[in-house]
């Protein structure tokens, strides 16, 4: 599903170029989670995210020309994403009552499980372990959405869609450097926010 | 092995480690330094853990397929979005993304409407300015009549003037200006008293006064009104057409037209 810049794809950016949308659909189903995935964490919002990811494939296929190779297509598209998501927050500032997001922060604490038991399969199979998860999820979500914006488009690259640091680069059309201070004060910060929530965080996210 | 313990990897430094995106000279002094340091082991580690919790993540699914169909790429053909990155860009990495977008689209759920709404808006506006083109032929028809008949003949276009002679044009209006009388009141008293009162008997009796100058009041703004109303539907009309062809709609034949129009009439 991942981005494998083949002799493939680039016929299919040829095609899609010259405006051939079934080309270009195959692109889409190619890059469509990817391109999710990233709104989605970015957000917070499932329908927002997909909002954002047709645009992305709107805005893409119109504007192709400017695509060049150089750059991988899944950066290109995801910086169209992210361009995308930083107007969506321009025009949230502008409108401020759109967005009131309850976030309530009191849990109860959960019984400790280890992250191999969350990180295994059978999930479904563990109902007890599947809602502890979710919870998980959510905590992270809202970590993420605790730092600031640059910093938390770095962490989902890196430690989400697992891009590398020269992907990263691309999409944020910045340095390596920064990159690498984006993703490491995003690290810190989110590991921040789940030691003062860590009574929520399986054993061995605890501090010692 | 030499160990420096005295000077310890930066925070970038360790969280690059993780992900072995180190130059190698650096990979090797954290290399080097981490056996002997546990600070800097337990900070790697609860990085480490942090990097890991991200990773439960699972990746969503989308709701649904995103390939383009011809609806969505009909609906959406606005004009050039600049959030798209031009490939050549320079620096500025704050700034790009936070190009212009889409403030042609309302609200998010809303594009599934946009093809209907744009050939309302379209049908609308061609309406308007037909009904405003009428509306200002019949005014000036009226005008022109009217100055005709009291033998002031230079002044055809211009509102002030005509309703110093507008209660010969009286006659000339009667048919329009009877079939909307309360409407066209009210609208009508405004240009009609703000006007140079030239032959202002009658006005001054029309706010509650008997009905025959009641009458008289509405058939004399009746020109002025009818020629406001056009300008205004006119300028609403031209609005529409102008948005709906900004959002780029095959452009539309009969705005050429009404521009050179409206600078006719005016």
């Amino acid at each position: 599903m991942h981005a494998r810049p083949d002799a493939d794809e680039a016929e299919l950016l040829t095609r899609s170029q010259n405006g051939d949308v079934s080309a270009f659909n195959e692109l889409v189903l190619r890059y469509q989670s990817s391109v999710y995935n990233v709104a989605l964490r970015m957000l917070g919002d499932a329908d927002l995210a997909a909002d954002i990811t047709q645009d992305t494939f709107l805005a893409a296929f119109r504007h192709l020309a400017n695509f060049r190779g150089g750059t991988a297509f899944r950066s290109w598209l995801l910086r169209i994403t992210t361009n995308l998501v930083y107007d969506h927050w321009r025009r949230q500032r502008r409108h401020p009552e759109e967005s009131l997001e309850a976030a309530s922060d009191e849990d109860d604490p959960q019984s400790p499980v280890t992250l191999a038991q969350l990180a295994s399969a059978d999930l479904e199979a563990n109902p007890e372990l599947y809602l502890l998860h979710q919870e998980l999820q959510e905590l992270i979500q809202r970590g993420l959405a605790e730092l600031p914006p640059e910093q938390r488009l770095a962490v989902i690259l890196c430690d989400i869609e697992g891009l590398s640091y020269e992907e990263i680069a691309a999409v944020m059309q910045t340095m390596l450097g920064t990159v690498r201070s984006r993703i490491a004060r995003g690290r810190s910060r989110l590991r921040a926010y789940l030691a003062r929530h860590q009574e929520l965080l399986p054993r061995p996210f605890r501090s010692p | 092995m030499a160990q420096d313990h005295q000077e310890h990897p930066t925070l970038e430094q360790l969280s690059a480690y993780l992900d072995g995106a180190l130059s190698s000279e650096e990979g090797a002094f954290c290399a080097a330094h981490l056996p002997h340091c546990a600070s800097c082991r337990s900070e790697l580690a609860s990085l480490r853990l942090t990097r890991d919790l991200l990773r439960t993540l699972p990746r969503a699914t989308p709701p649904r397929t995103f390939t383009l169909t011809p609806e969505l790429l009909e609906s959406a053909s606005t004009p050039s979005t600049p959030s798209v990155p031009a490939q050549s860009a320079t620096a500025s990495p704050e700034a790009a993304p936070l190009l212009l977008p889409r403030q042609q689209r309302p609200a998010a759920g809303a594009r599934a409407g946009h093809p209907r709404l744009h050939r309302f808006v379209r049908v609308l506006s061609t309406l308007a300015a037909v009904i405003a083109l009428a509306l200002l032929l019949s005014g000036l028809l009226v005008l022109v009549q009217g100055s005709n008949s009291s033998s002031s003949v230079s002044t055809v276009a211009r509102p002030a003037p005509a309703v110093s002679t507008a209660s010969s044009a009286a006659q000339g209006g009667h048919p329009r200006a009877t079939a909307t009388p309360s409407t066209v009141e009210p609208h009508g008293l405004r240009p009609g008293s703000t006007a140079p009162p030239a032959s202002s008997n009658p006005m001054s009796g029309s706010e509650r006064g008997p009905s025959p100058t009641a009458s008289l009041e509405a058939l004399l703004s009746a020109p002025v009104l009818l020629l406001l109303l056009g300008g205004l539907l006119l300028i609403v009309s031209l609005v529409g057409l102008l948005l709906t062809r900004r959002a780029g709609l095959p452009s539309w034949p009969h705005q050429e037209g009404d521009k050179g129009n409206r600078q006719a009439t005016r």
